[in-house]
């Protein structure tokens, strides 16, 4: 499975686009479908599975998260906000597989330190560099498993979504300021965590 | 300025959001206080850490599965497929899922948007046709199997229902250019003809005598769909059913990774079919598996 930044284009080209999809959707167009999933499904499956951590799971989700979203399509009253209202979608059904799993246990047994979990980023003979800075990554996800929901929730919209203020602000369904302080304070619940973990290590 | 004050300003500090105004405020803290000047880098550590972490992109067969999923009857096709179709025979699961929507004549299917969507029997939808990016060219997403319009069910309760036409993106659908092969077996499964779909010819058709027969008994019902999903859906292995067994055929060198699939569901494999294992484990030679799922 590859690994990479996928390039971002400009929001509001993206938001033009979509609404136009959208409006073809609605219109009968299936195939605007397809173009609408092509530009989300990365986002999705990265939503998916930052929260089910296991790629089959994740890929299900991720469909489900979609098929959703088409069956629903005409309750959509914007057609310029189907990202949020996507994204929404997603984390509902998120929200519940996370909970789901738990109940069964699936989370118990998945350690980060697994050599096959597809968290891992591709290992083989790495320089030093690089095999600390995978050490690190392992940690700070670690630590974010252990958070709350809420807090957790935002951190991964902003800081692994890359989601700009306002569309958490739109999504969450809250004001612009409450996004910025709770994620101030999601952030360093996270730095404390590593704290923490630094000093049992050490 | 003190530490609280200064701490509630880390992420817009790192986010370059902070007014002007407090931004002097927050320095000059930051110049006097060891702690938060610590605490504030190993802020940005973790942060910039997070940001760094690459995006994984979904599978190739990510678009088609959701084409799956919005087609199929909202019943566990599986669970429906071991009840109802007992002796047919199948070729490939797409087949399977478009004949259990005729044979399930109640279950009413969620479509999406059709309220402003015209549809007639033969399934072609009215477009409001757009120009995009791709091409505006719909084509058949399951070629060779007919719309249902053309078989009667066996009940003779017809489901109408329009057939979704998802054009293809790309070769993202290894579903659509499997043929199955079927001259050395039977009949094709559909002919032109309309007719029954109790295909009650295929009954009295008996399976190749299988070179290995693998007996399975799957601890949950979960296990048994996942165990079932992973022979149908393998479009080389050519899965057919008999009952509550499936013959596939597969390379011998793919064997064990076969056994690893099975491993979790407690497998049975007489000795002397290991032996045979065994034996033609290095050639190419295509073998005949049944795979039978028990209780």
């Amino acid at each position: 499975m590859t690994l990479f930044s996928v390039p971002r284009r400009t929001p509001s080209a993206e938001t033009d686009e979509s609404t136009e999809l959208v409006r073809a959707v609605r219109g009968g167009d299936k195939q605007a479908f397809n173009r609408l999933v092509l530009i989300y499904q990365n986002r999705i499956f990265s939503l998916a599975l930052n929260y089910v951590k296991e790629e089959e799971e994740a890929r299900d989700l991720a469909q489900d998260i979609f098929v959703t979203a088409y069956r629903a399509i005409e309750k959509l009253r914007d057609e310029t906000k189907f990202g949020a209202w996507l994204y929404q979608i997603g984390l509902n059904h998120c929200r519940n597989r996370y909970k789901k799993l738990s109940r069964r246990g699936f989370f118990t047994n998945k350690s980060l330190d697994d050599p096959n979990s597809p968290l891992q980023l591709s290992g083989g003979t790495l320089p030093e560099e690089d095999l600390e800075k995978k050490r690190i990554i392992n940690q700070v996800r670690r630590a974010i498993g252990t958070m709350k929901g809420a807090e957790k929730e935002i951190l991964i919209l902003r800081d692994l979504q890359g989601l700009p203020y306002e569309e958490i602000s739109e999504i969450l369904d809250i004001p612009l300021g409450t996004v910025k302080s709770k994620l101030n304070r999601a952030r360093h619940g996270l730095k404390n965590k590593l704290k923490k973990f630094h000093s049992e290590l050490y | 300025m003190n530490c609280t004050h200064c701490q509630e300003m880390f992420s817009s500090h790192l986010d370059g959001e902070m007014d002007s105004d407090v931004r002097s405020d927050f320095k000059s803290h930051l110049a006097s206080c060891a702690e938060c000047a610590s605490d504030l880098e190993l802020f940005q550590t973790t942060i910039t850490t997070l940001h760094s972490i690459p995006q994984t992109i979904p599978p190739a067969d990510f678009l088609p599965g959701i084409h799956a999923k919005l087609e199929s009857s909202p019943l566990n096709k599986i669970q429906l497929w071991f009840s109802f179709m007992g002796q047919h025979k199948f070729a490939a699961s797409t087949a399977l899922a478009t004949m259990m929507v005729a044979v399930i004549s109640t279950t009413v299917l969620q479509l999406g948007p059709t309220s402003s969507v015209s549809t007639d029997l033969t399934g072609n939808i009215e477009q409001a046709s757009l120009t995009t990016p791709a091409t505006s060219q719909t084509h058949n997403y399951y070629p060779g199997v007919p719309y249902l319009a053309q078989n009667k069910a066996q009940t003779s309760q017809v489901v109408s229902r329009p057939t979704m036409q998802f054009a293809s993106t790309g070769n993202l659908n290894s579903r659509s250019s499997y043929q199955p092969n079927l001259t050395d077996r039977a009949p094709p499964l559909f002919n032109t003809a309309p007719k029954s779909l109790a295909m009650s010819q295929y009954n009295q058709l008996s399976p190749v005598l299988p070179d290995i027969s693998v007996s399975l008994c799957p601890t949950t019902i979960d296990q048994q769909q996942t165990l079932i999903h992973q022979l149908v859906d393998h479009s080389v292995w050519l899965p057919q059913m008999y009952g509550n067994t499936i013959h596939i055929k597969l390379p011998a060198s793919q064997l064990s990774s076969l056994q690893k699939v099975f491993a979790p569901a407690n497998p049975q494999i007489c000795k002397a079919d290991l032996a045979h294992i065994n034996r033609h484990h290095h050639s190419g030679r295509l073998l005949n598996v049944a795979v039978t799922f028990r209780k």
